[in-house]
């Protein structure tokens, strides 16, 4: 067992271990590297300045793989067998500034400076494997990184004048482990307070599980923030394989417990359209390359973005333990109150089963938040339902996220719709019924009286968008 | 003697573009630290209210790399403000806000301050329910200083007499600043009792005073630094000086390095914002919709302490009747106390707030009359004629308002789109558009007449290269390369050949805070007179040298404040040419010819602003040079099932006069009305019943993103056909954009009265909540 991570930095190679493996990448770059040019502005991964690229083997490749991370919100344990690149690791290939930071030099995209050197490294991970042209496609790719002065304009303009390409980081592309060099095996970090178990397979995973009821598991890690991981025994799956399994197969989406949001998002843009531009809206692009969609499930809030979706589909999840001990729970029957779940300490939780939406079915997700991107919800909806050739609902189900303790599944509404044919006095009395079936608080993202009226119109939006979305001109 | 025009109009990147874009501009915390540099953690309260009986450091002191505390015992006595010193350092036994600091912890290294912080224990006596809105504060007469009354006319009877009068009130939000570098000092002690401050401040004159105060030193002793902030927008004016404060009394006490970096919470929780304001208001006007006259009280949440709430007060007073000319008025106001943190300056300085008031009133009074609120907005507009003088007397002689208004097809667009979202809205079932056209007049001059005066110092060295220091500070705003334009053009020189120095109180002393939009006049003109000193004297040395053919320093020397003829004389190519094109001498030559001849190659220049005068006690005069104005179009779009808001199109029309640096000053312009959208619609300030800040990180505060911006943003600049104006004909920029964020209000405001058939009541910010509040007819909460 290795007892330190190994990490390039540029082209340094570093050896990680104790207390240090904890820290995170922006603080390791800050203060242990003396890297300053990665800023820490909100240190929640809710503004991007402190955005750094993160390269990883690319599967069956001698290149790296590169993508936005939020270094505050990673820890240096996570990077292990990675490579990092920051603003001062950029390598122009010509001049003195790479092709997107002379655009944002021309185009006045910087002000005060303080977010600019995470735009630089967001935009050169669109420019990679995108063109980045499009207004929509930029803005979506870009709603991770957030400027207090500039009002985005010029940025905007900026971006849409830089190429495709990899300038700046061309000669980081191929992998700068040797093969009998790559970090192999699992590891076990140990720090004054924090331990962190990463093994290489499940088996081991489980029965150290098992031995250590008292462990965190550490996936992406974005809700585990870095202050929080410290002081805990961490139980790190990053290093298993199978947990990267994503596949459709027999209806069903199966979605590992390492796959990472964006991954997801992408690979659903055919089979579950609307999910995946729903996930579109779910933090950021920097959070969904680590965040997982099992880690969103395990931390159970009941505004967590993808839960009603989950409760529409019927998603089942599959619990393991042990000794080959496996049972499936449907997510209905899985959270007992808030933020706790039927997982007991022995188990984990390895894949997500998503029976997928037939084409006759109608879905339609709904997230309504303070800020339309890069924002906690303050209100979540889903509704999967079909409509009969006779014109009416047939598998009414609906949930919604943020009016309880956990996700409300409006019974009482649903029941009503079952069988009606479409039309705003139905919807109305649906919303009426939902609305009684919800105990919303008030808390920062809103007041109760304010959730309350969205679970009451949330159906008529939802008939509205059923119809079309006509008859608007 | 002619300028050079070469640098005026260039739209040359920002002074640090090159190293903000690799990373290499250095904030404070990316200075390498000092060999025995310290860390300092702050204690904040915990409660808004009540005592301290007595703090317990022993738990925190036994760690080791805890170096020691400090709390108010250790400053006895003193008390701070920039106006009127109500506000302790460090929290002695009164409690004032939740947030305020109550000690400090020397540490040897920042991260001990997570194991450290925790173990000090606080004993309080919980005090009397404390005040948290401003509703609560009128109702027990809590207040910063005396009401302020604005009076013009007879308002009484002018009210009487209107065939209209309309009354109502208004919810003002507050707004984070969210500057993105926090609050941040490193303290350097020297010998016999020398400090050297390096802050992220927008005022070092007043935290150089402010730390010598605190340590009992002369001022001389203290010199703060300043090279660029991570963004201010008024947050570091004056409360950038507590954190500075608290960093060279840590530093003092231990005589090493010391450091100040608030985290993101700390410093939402411990500084104060934009100013909440409510107003009531009463207005009468004929039935074309002309203003006859408006009543008025304002009532500002001040917070804990004075800071600079009366100024603030007093330029929403200012700006309550906006771009419009209402013959009548009675405007009244009062700062609140309550026990929420200083609230301060911030991109408007309570402008914005005034503004929002009138611009409510006009879209009311449109849609009392039924009637377009862009016409109501022409009939009462500014336009040097009969409608010409505002309410505090001074006169608008040269509006450029009426000319924003109806700029080439200005009023054809507005038409189209007017028609456009009737039929719209009222073929849609689920969304509801909404338009306005606003204004901003802007009052440029600190209202505090002393403020308007600056220095500044230029050095010619020996090579030819120029060093410029002024009291500017640069938070992003370019002001640094504005004064490089400047410079250089004075000099017809390319903007290389000029630095600017860090700004620091050694090189310029007594200096006012770069705010009020006024950095760039105010420091350019100073820098500019030096300039005008130094080229005075190097035509001097040239004509000599053309004269004599020959720059061999001679027996006779120069005199600098000779009348040797210069008119044929300027500065092209890089030094002076005579009108012949037969001599040229390089700038490097013609110094080292005046070094030689013992002239001096240093100036200063000194300017103040002329003709601004203001009566407080009559509240009339003339406070402003001129006004920055300009107009916003903007279109919204509103989910009605949802109360969600999407800005859909704005065109922006500013008169900047003639622009030193269009490309900045853009800048500024989108930037600032983003700010300014931010503060009307999801940007919410959110305090819990016993005054904790529960809107205190990014994950809670939204500013907005990129996909907030509009996807349709245009801005026109008009070119400045107006007489008054700034430095060289340009006008300030820094705040007036911020105003035109209230078109998206208005339009929002707009929209809802297709839906309610009249006047609309929408609280600002108008947060999708407030918004379905309005559509569904649910009355406000009391927040």
């Amino acid at each position: 067992m290795r007892d330190h991570i190994i990490v390039y930095l540029h082209d340094e190679r570093h050896e990680v271990r104790g207390d240090e493996a904890f820290l995170s990448v922006a603080a390791w770059l800050r203060q242990r590297r003396r890297l300053t040019g990665t800023k820490v502005v909100c240190d929640e991964g809710d503004c991007g300045a402190c955005t750094v690229l993160e390269g990883r083997p690319l599967a069956g490749s001698s290149r790296y793989g590169f993508r936005a991370i939020n270094s505050c919100l990673r820890l240096m344990c996570q990077v292990d067998g990675c490579r990092l690149i920051t603003v001062e690791g950029l390598r122009p290939e010509q001049g003195s500034l790479t092709k997107v930071q002379q655009a944002l030099v021309d185009q006045h995209g910087s002000q005060c400076g303080y977010c600019t050197p995470g735009f630089v490294m967001a935009i050169t991970a669109l420019k990679l494997y995108q063109p980045g042209t499009e207004r929509d496609e930029i803005l979506r790719h870009m709603s991770g990184n957030l400027c207090r002065c500039t009002g985005y304009q010029a940025i905007l303009q900026a971006i849409q004048q830089i190429p495709q390409g990899n300038d700046g980081i061309r000669s980081y592309l191929d992998d700068p482990f040797p093969p009998d060099q790559r970090p192999a095996g699992g590891m076990q970090l140990i720090g004054n307070q924090t331990r962190l178990f990463a093994p290489v397979s499940l088996t081991e995973a489980l029965q150290y599980r098992a031995d250590h009821p008292e462990s965190r598991i550490l996936a992406g890690a974005t809700d585990l923030m870095p202050v929080k991981a410290r002081g805990h025994e961490l139980l790190s799956l990053q290093s298993i394989d199978s947990g990267n399994d994503l596949r459709e197969e027999d209806g069903m989406l199966h979605v590992g417990f390492n796959v990472d949001l964006e991954t997801l998002r992408r690979f659903c843009l055919k089979s579950i359209p609307a999910f995946a531009s729903f996930l579109d809206q779910f933090a950021s692009v920097q959070i969904r390359n680590v965040g997982t969609l099992a880690g969103n499930v395990i931390n159970g809030s009941p505004i967590a973005d993808t839960l009603p979706f989950l409760y529409v589909t019927g998603a089942e999840l599959v619990l393991e333990r042990a000794g080959g001990g496996k049972r499936t729970v449907p997510i209905k029957q899985f959270f007992t109150g808030y933020k706790s779940n039927v997982l007991s300490h022995e188990e984990i939780l390895t894949a997500i089963r998503i029976p997928l939406p037939s084409s006759k079915d109608v879905l339609l997700l709904y997230k309504v938040a303070r800020r339309r991107y890069l924002d906690v919800a303050s209100f979540g909806a889903a509704f999967h339902l079909r409509l009969a050739q006779d014109g009416t609902l047939q598998k009414v189900r609906i949930a919604y996220g943020g009016v309880g303790p956990t996700v409300v599944h409006p019974r009482k509404a649903c029941s009503w719709l079952e069988g009606q044919r479409p039309g705003v006095a139905v919807f109305r009395e649906a919303g009426r019924l939902a609305g009684l079936e919800c105990s919303p608080i008030s808390d920062v993202r809103g007041s109760a009286e304010w959730r309350r009226t969205l679970s009451r119109n949330i159906m008529q939006k939802a008939l509205h968008d059923m119809s079309g979305g006509s008859p608007d001109p | 003697m002619k300028d050079n025009p070469a640098n005026h109009g260039a739209s040359l990147p920002h002074e640090s573009a090159n190293g903000h874009v690799t990373g290499r501009s250095v904030f404070i915390d990316d200075r390498s630290p000092l060999a025995d540099e310290i860390f300092v953690g702050v204690v904040l309260s915990p409660a808004a209210t009540g005592r301290v009986r007595r703090m317990d450091f022993s738990r925190a002191l036994a760690l080791p790399g805890v170096l020691g505390a400090m709390t108010a015992a250790d400053i006895p006595g003193r008390k701070f403000g920039p106006i009127i010193q109500d506000q302790p350092l460090l929290a002695g036994r009164e409690l004032s806000f939740q947030g305020e600091p109550l000690a400090l912890l020397l540490v040897e290294r920042r991260d001990i301050l997570e194991t450290a912080l925790p173990l000090v224990e606080v004993d309080m006596e919980p005090g009397q329910a404390g005040i948290f809105t401003i509703d609560q504060a009128i109702e027990q007469k809590s207040w910063l200083g005396e009401a302020r009354t604005f009076a013009r006319g007879d308002a009484a009877g002018a009210l009487r007499e209107s065939a209209h009068q309309l009354d109502g009130s208004l919810e003002i939000g507050g707004q984070e600043h969210f500057y993105f570098e926090t609050q941040a000092a490193v303290a350097i002690p020297g010998e016999d009792g020398d400090m050297i401050v390096h802050s992220s401040t927008q005022h070092p004159t007043e935290l150089q005073h402010m730390i010598a105060d605190h340590l009992n030193r002369p001022y001389h002793q203290i010199i703060v630094e300043v090279k660029r902030m991570g963004g201010a927008f008024g947050g570091k004016e004056t409360q950038a000086n507590t954190w500075g404060t608290l960093c060279a009394l840590a530093a003092a006490k231990v005589n090493r390095p010391a450091r100040l970096v608030l985290d993101r919470q700390a410093d939402m929780r411990a500084t104060g914002k934009r100013h909440p304001f409510h107003a009531n208001w009463q207005v009468g006007f004929s039935s074309t919709g002309r203003l006859e006259v408006l009543r008025l009280d304002l009532y500002s949440d001040g917070g804990a302490f004075t800071d600079l709430s009366h100024p603030i007060l007093e330029r929403a007073m200012f700006h309550c009747t906006g771009a419009y000319h209402v013959p009548h008025t009675r405007i009244r106001g009062q700062v609140c106390r309550t026990n929420l943190p200083p609230n301060t300056a911030f991109r408007g300085f309570g402008g914005p707030q005034g503004n929002a008031v009138i611009e409510a009133i006009i879209e009311d009074i449109a849609a009392c009359l039924g009637q377009d609120a862009r016409d109501i907005r022409l009939a009462n507009c500014y336009n040097g004629k009969e409608r010409l003088e505002t309410h505090y007397g001074q006169p608008v002689p040269d509006p450029a308002l009426p000319g924003l208004f109806d700029w080439p097809g200005e009023a054809a667009a507005y038409s189209k789109s007017r028609k456009e979202i009737r039929a719209f809205n009222q073929a849609s079932q689920d969304r509801v558009r909404g338009l306005a056209v606003t204004a901003v007049k802007f009052g440029i001059s600190f209202t505090t007449r002393f403020m308007n005066q600056a220095s500044a110092l230029v050095h010619l060295q020996a090579d030819g290269s120029i060093q410029v220091a002024t009291a500017a500070t640069e938070m992003g705003q370019g002001v640094l390369m504005k004064i490089r334009q400047i410079v250089a053009g004075e000099f017809a020189l390319p903007v290389d050949r000029v630095r600017v120095l860090p700004t620091s109180t050694d090189k310029n002393a007594n200096t006012s805070p770069t705010a009020a939009s006024s950095g760039s006049d105010l420091n350019g003109h100073a820098a500019r007179l030096a300039c005008r000193t130094l080229k005075k004297r190097l035509l001097q040395c040239a004509a000599v040298a053309f004269h004599r053919g020959s720059t061999v320093p001679g027996t006779a020397e120069v005199d600098p404040d000779g009348e040797f003829p210069t008119d044929h004389l300027r500065f092209a190519d890089g030094g002076i040419v005579d009108d012949a094109g037969k001599q040229h001498l390089s700038l490097a030559e013609v110094i080292n010819f005046g070094l030689q001849n013992r002239v001096d190659m240093s100036a200063r220049g000194y300017y103040r602003t002329p003709g601004i005068h203001f009566d407080r006690g009559k509240a009339r005069g003339h406070p402003f040079l001129y006004f920055t104005q300009g107009v916003a179009r903007t279109c919204v779009c509103i989910d009605r099932f949802t109360g969600e808001l999407t800005v859909e199109s704005v065109d922006l029309i500013m008169d900047l006069g003639r622009m030193i640096n269009p490309g900045i000053d853009t800048g500024q312009v989108t930037g600032g009305f983003v700010q300014g959208m931010g503060w009307v619609t999801g940007e919410e300030v959110l305090w819990s019943g016993d005054g904790q800040l529960l809107s205190d990180a990014a994950m809670t505060y939204k500013i907005p993103g990129p996909a907030d911006l509009p996807e349709h943003f245009r801005i026109t600049f008009t070119g400045g056909q107006g007489q008054d104006s700034g430095l060289k004909g340009s006008k300030a920029v820094g705040e007036p954009p911020f105003l035109l964020g209230l078109s998206v209000w208005a339009a929002a405001k707009d929209a809802l009265s297709y839906l309610q058939g009249g006047p609309v009541h929408l609280n600002l910010p108008a947060s999708a909540e407030e918004i379905l509040r309005s559509i569904e007819g649910i009355p406000t909460q009391p927040k």
